[in-house]
């Protein structure tokens, strides 16, 4: 059981890797939120990857992997190889919404639905929806953005046949960015919310 | 995970780290500000605080004084009785204030006067006993004594500022709520947690704090007061809980919960029972702050599609929508008067501090913008303090509502935000 999901989840998360993600939430993003490139850009974690598991190349280009380990894997990483290099965090689990919005973006509903899939064929599986934004706006009005869209991805995979008791939501705000830094690039990374298993 | 939460007594005498420490610059004074020589008080050497620089170093910082170095003073009287008033005129001084500090049945008796030069005239003549302890406060005390005398109105220097710090390391970051007097000195942490903390708010009596922490991994409200430790928990819903307000009177806590589905305003009483709801949409309600005389909360909603501030009745009644001048306003704190509330305002994709008059007078925008949040009144309600960010770091910053005094508080390592500045300290 406990295998079936791993690999299942897996799977979603090598699907989404390999191009039929969502696009990145700003054009040209070239980075994944965990990238140490250099310390002007003021990008830390709070931890959701642990260093070395986390991986590369989210978004199409490729990039740099956690912990600043740089990884040559471009677009077509994936499928082969796969165990050793680890799943990029930012792929997969991971759906990004406009500023100011929780309305899921059309071309993130894929992968909302595949972790639907494996959650109604796991039902004692469940799963932690956290909501987060970006640093513009206020804080507590930031938890309610937060919460709001971890609740529009509950609402749909509640639809797609998820029994509620099987998804939590809780709401960081703005208080665990993913990434640092005024640019839209990075603000864009910290609108999401992270399906946690 | 739980989190790793250490908490602190207030009183006890805790080393902190320098990072807690915050550095003040003072970015924008007022031109003609009143010169008021403050001649350091004759005693015996070696104190644990020299009073004086305390009472001297509040009025310069207030941008409303200008306080002559007491290397250029004519000479160092402990009293008025052996003042000669034409040497002070001289050096072109409004006012003078003196003093000396003498061992006492405490610890130490401090005898401080304030003299108008021109007239001639004794304002002020009063003393106090106090621990060595007390001596950084008494000077905050007698700075607000003299500014009341001066200015004709209370002073704010005797508060505190309670503000999350927090510190990035590697593999995670750390969490610290401080509290520190007005001026940033002698901070103490009342809870550090590997989770953050969020939205510390001052009982009226400026004894306890609530404020909102993640420690199991949701958001809880927690209130604590500062000089037992005691701590417990006011809220612990499943969803949101979160940005705690006092009523006026110090009885009750409006709040947020989302446990109806979406984040509504709440009101409890401090002592327990059950949160009576007093909104009801589908839309985002939170940031509830008090008018006084239980004339209702204003709030930030997004109801109409956008964040905006509304007012509601105690009752629940509908709401009324207060800002109409842009297209994002949240966050308020009403002045300790309810003449005005400080909110944040968007403006050409900037986030800046604003008042807006609640009985009359536009919106008033005061600080440069960017990612300006947490305005705060002084208890006085001529300052407000509020988060901003420096070389992307965050910084504390002062404004005075009229925006032409300006200042800063920095700390050495740690972003500060999320200030509350405390009631007077009776």
């Amino acid at each position: 059981m406990k295998t079936t999901l791993a690999t299942a989840i897996l799977a979603i998360l090598v699907l989404f890797a390999t191009g039929c993600a969502q696009n990145p939430p700003a054009a040209n993003v070239a980075e994944t939120p965990f990238e140490t490139r250099s310390a002007d850009v003021y990008t830390y974690e709070y931890g959701n990857a642990p260093p070395g598991q986390a991986g590369t190349g989210g978004y199409s280009p490729g990039g740099t992997g956690a912990g600043g380990v740089a990884s040559d894997l471009g677009p077509g990483f994936g499928s082969p190889g796969f165990g050793g290099v680890g799943v990029p965090p930012s792929e997969g689990r991971i759906i990004y919404f406009e500023f100011d919005s929780a309305d899921i973006r059309p071309d993130a509903r894929p992968l909302i639905q595949s972790h639907a899939q494996v959650l109604t064929e796991n039902v004692g599986t469940t799963v932690l929806l956290e909501g987060h934004a970006d640093e513009r706006g206020t804080r507590e009005y930031n938890i309610g953005l937060g919460e709001q869209r971890g609740d529009a991805v509950r609402r749909l995979m509640i639809a797609s046949g998820v029994a509620p008791e099987q998804i939590q939501v809780v709401s960081y705000g703005e208080e665990r960015p993913a990434a640092l830094g005024p640019e839209e690039r990075s603000m864009a990374l910290n609108r999401r919310v992270e399906i946690v298993y | 995970m739980r989190a790793i939460v250490l908490v602190m007594l207030w009183w006890s005498a805790v080393a902190l780290a320098q990072n807690e420490e915050l550095t003040i610059e003072i970015t924008q004074g007022v031109e003609g500000a009143i010169p008021v020589a403050v001649v350091p008080f004759s005693g015996p050497t070696g104190l644990p605080v020299e009073v004086s620089e305390v009472v001297a170093s509040d009025l310069a910082r207030s941008g409303r004084f200008a306080i002559p170095s007491p290397q250029s003073y004519p000479d160092r009287p402990g009293s008025l009785a052996e003042t000669e008033y034409g040497r002070w005129r001289g050096l072109r001084v409004d006012y003078l204030v003196l003093g000396r500090v003498q061992p006492g049945p405490e610890g130490y008796t401090v005898v401080f006067q304030l003299a108008d030069v021109l007239r001639e005239a004794e304002m002020l003549n009063m003393s106090f006993a106090v621990t060595g302890s007390d001596l950084r406060r008494l000077g905050h005390e007698i700075a607000d004594l003299v500014f009341e005398a001066i200015t004709g109105m209370p002073g704010a220097f005797n508060s505190r500022i309670a503000y999350v710090s927090a510190l990035r390391q590697a593999g995670g970051g750390t969490y610290s709520l401080v509290v520190a007097d007005s001026d940033g000195y002698s901070p103490q942490v009342v809870l550090r947690s590997t989770q953050p903390i969020m939205s510390p708010a001052w009982s009226p009596d400026a004894s306890t704090l609530a404020y909102v922490t993640f420690e199991n991994d949701r958001s809880q409200i927690m209130v604590q007061n500062l000089y037992s430790g005691e701590r417990r928990v006011l809220a612990d819903y499943p969803g949101i809980n979160g940005a705690p307000a006092w009523s006026p009177d110090g009885g009750q806590l409006a709040f947020t919960l989302s446990k109806d589905g979406n984040p509504e305003i709440y009101v409890q009483s401090v002592g327990g029972g059950e949160p009576r709801r007093l909104t009801s949409s589908t839309a985002i309600d939170t940031e509830p702050a008090w008018l006084p005389e239980g004339r209702g909360l204003v709030f930030t909603s997004d109801r109409g599609g956008e964040p905006q501030l509304y007012t509601v009745g105690l009752d629940g009644s509908r709401p009324t929508r207060l800002t109409f001048e842009g297209s994002y306003n949240a966050g308020a704190d009403i002045s300790p008067t309810g003449e005005q509330l400080a909110l944040v305002h968007r403006q050409g994709g900037r986030f800046a501090i604003a008042t807006l008059g609640l009985e009359g007078g536009g919106l008033q925008v005061l600080s440069a913008g960017g990612l300006d949040e947490s305005p705060s009144f002084a208890p006085n309600g001529t300052m407000i303090i509020y988060a901003t960010q420096q070389g992307g770091r965050g910084v504390l910053a002062t404004v005075s509502v009229d925006g032409r005094i300006q200042q800063t508080l920095v700390s050495r390592d740690a972003d500060v935000r999320e200030p509350a500045w405390s009631p007077k300290i009776r």
